[in-house]
């Protein structure tokens, strides 16, 4: 009887202790948040071109609603529901693939966003199995009110990440599949109101499942992802082959 | 039919599935003092949990852009940084009895959004760590390991206090006040009346520009202890 009211009072204590938190915490966990979900995912099943072509794709990134609030700073922001990415990719004959996304300062209901990023993988197919590995980097920032409405907080990350994903056609013209991947990320967030400025970095596995559909040159995919502890979110996409 | 099942399912598991777990729900971490707070009994801890992140010195990366750039609250004593006086946690005794945990900050209290300490984004403080704070400051701010008292002499004491303190505290301690509804110097409160605080408004105010000796300050505290308007 005894252990258990000790554990249980341990168990109560760490619940309280996690439970606590400061700014800094708040703050490096909105910072890792708002850089996963801009992280260049797959957003696609692998797959192997029989011969070497162009993909021009269009992401769409639901954006979840998220508790901004650090310290006593609680600010009504409203961002977009819905972050786009446009994004290409070179398929190989041999299964290798490069891709790339670049954003010159894009402005998007409030928000001015400006990253360039770049993903290198290798594909093989078995059968109606497809098994990848991929490597990715984003560099990027966005202008706009992440901590207060009508100021320009500047928000910079820097993500590396590499995934393996698995791949099963179960008909030429449904794909599902998932993958596994680990991230890291430097951030760091300029809060205009009183010029402070914090610097985050963390890394965390990720991992997620889609469903594509194909027809002929154009394929749509709905991936939802997971990252860690921090975030769900579904990322839905269209791209068209040449 | 099965296929189409199972891809409904899946589509219905993504489109429920964006959410986002932050920490805003979370109540702030609170340093608990137990026993008599001192500096080194808890309030130390909680004024660099709460405070010294930005009040540093050197500023931080933390730090806003108009802070004061001479209070250190990671440290207790006041000091010396060259020709800059750093004022340590044996300072705000008096900021805190004054109320400027409750009542917005001065630079601010004209602007469209006034503001309390800590600011905004800072770890807000429980009503306990403020109740430990008032009553830190009742205390005279003490640090926790102080030696006992010198025992002064409060004749030379006396000469040294009319010529660096009284100008702003009064003859007797009662304070000066000044045209605008401050001080020069508020009434000095008896419990604030140590060797350590004594230090640090010499460093701070006086002209001499060089720490007074603990000879010296003991023997100012020998005459402030006995002057007759003292705050209780």
């Amino acid at each position: 009887m005894v252990r258990i009211t000790a554990f249980t009072l341990c168990v109560v204590a760490s619940w309280w202790c996690v439970a606590q938190t400061t700014f800094q915490e708040q703050a490096a966990r909105l910072q890792n948040i708002n850089a996963y979900l801009l992280d260049f995912r797959p957003a696609a099943a692998p797959e192997v071109r029989e011969k070497i072509s162009l993909e021009f794709v269009l992401d769409l990134a639901v954006q979840p609603s998220v508790d901004t609030r650090v310290g006593n700073k609680d600010e009504d922001i409203d961002p977009p529901g819905v972050v786009p990415k446009l994004r290409g990719r070179l398929h190989f004959q041999q299964g290798f693939m490069i891709g790339g996304a670049f954003a010159p300062g894009i402005e998007f209901q409030g928000y001015e966003a400006d990253f360039v990023a770049a993903e290198l993988g290798w594909r093989k197919q078995m059968n109606d199995f497809t098994i990848g590995v991929r490597g990715s980097w984003i560099d990027g920032e966005i202008l706009g009110p992440v901590t207060e409405p009508e100021l320009d907080d500047l928000f910079v990350f820097e993500n590396y990440a590499g995934d393996v994903s698995l791949a099963w056609s179960w008909t030429p013209t449904w794909t599902v599949y998932g993958f596994a991947g680990f991230v890291t990320t430097e951030t760091s967030l300029d809060v205009a109101l009183d010029g402070v400025h914090l610097d985050n970095d963390d890394d965390a596995f990720y991992g997620g499942a889609g469903v594509q559909w194909r027809n002929k040159k154009w394929r749509a995919v709905l991936e939802q992802n997971f990252t860690a502890s921090y975030l769900n979110n579904v990322i839905a996409s269209l791209s068209y082959s040449f | 039919m099965t296929r189409l099942l199972i891809l409904f399912g899946v589509c219905l598991l993504a489109l429920n599935c964006s959410n986002a777990d932050s920490l805003g729900d979370e109540p702030p971490v609170e340093i608990a003092v137990s026993g008599s707070p001192t500096y080194l009994n808890g309030v130390g801890e909680l004024l660099k949990v709460k405070c010294g992140y930005c009040h540093a010195h050197p500023l931080t990366d933390l730090s806003p852009d108009n802070i004061v750039n001479n209070l250190d609250l990671n440290s207790y004593e006041t000091r010396l940084d060259g020709d800059l006086v750093v004022r340590g946690a044996d300072a705000i005794g008096r900021w805190i009895e004054e109320g400027i945990l409750e009542h917005d900050v001065a630079i601010f209290v004209d602007s469209v959004d006034p503001r309390k300490m800590p600011l905004d984004y800072g770890t807000p403080l429980t009503q306990r760590e403020i109740a430990s704070l008032h009553q830190w400051s009742d205390l005279g701010s003490p640090k926790g390991d102080e030696p006992p008292p010198l025992a002064g002499n409060a004749d030379h004491g006396e000469s040294l206090y009319d010529l660096n303190c009284g100008y702003c505290h009064g003859d007797d301690g009662e304070g000066v006040p000044a045209d605008n509804g401050y001080y020069y110097g508020p009434q000095i409160r008896r419990s604030a009346v140590t060797a350590a605080k004594v230090k640090s408004m010499w460093l701070h105010r006086s002209l001499q520009g060089s720490p007074l000796s603990d000879s010296d300050a003991a023997d100012i505290v020998a005459h402030v202890v006995g002057l007759s308007d003292l705050a209780d």
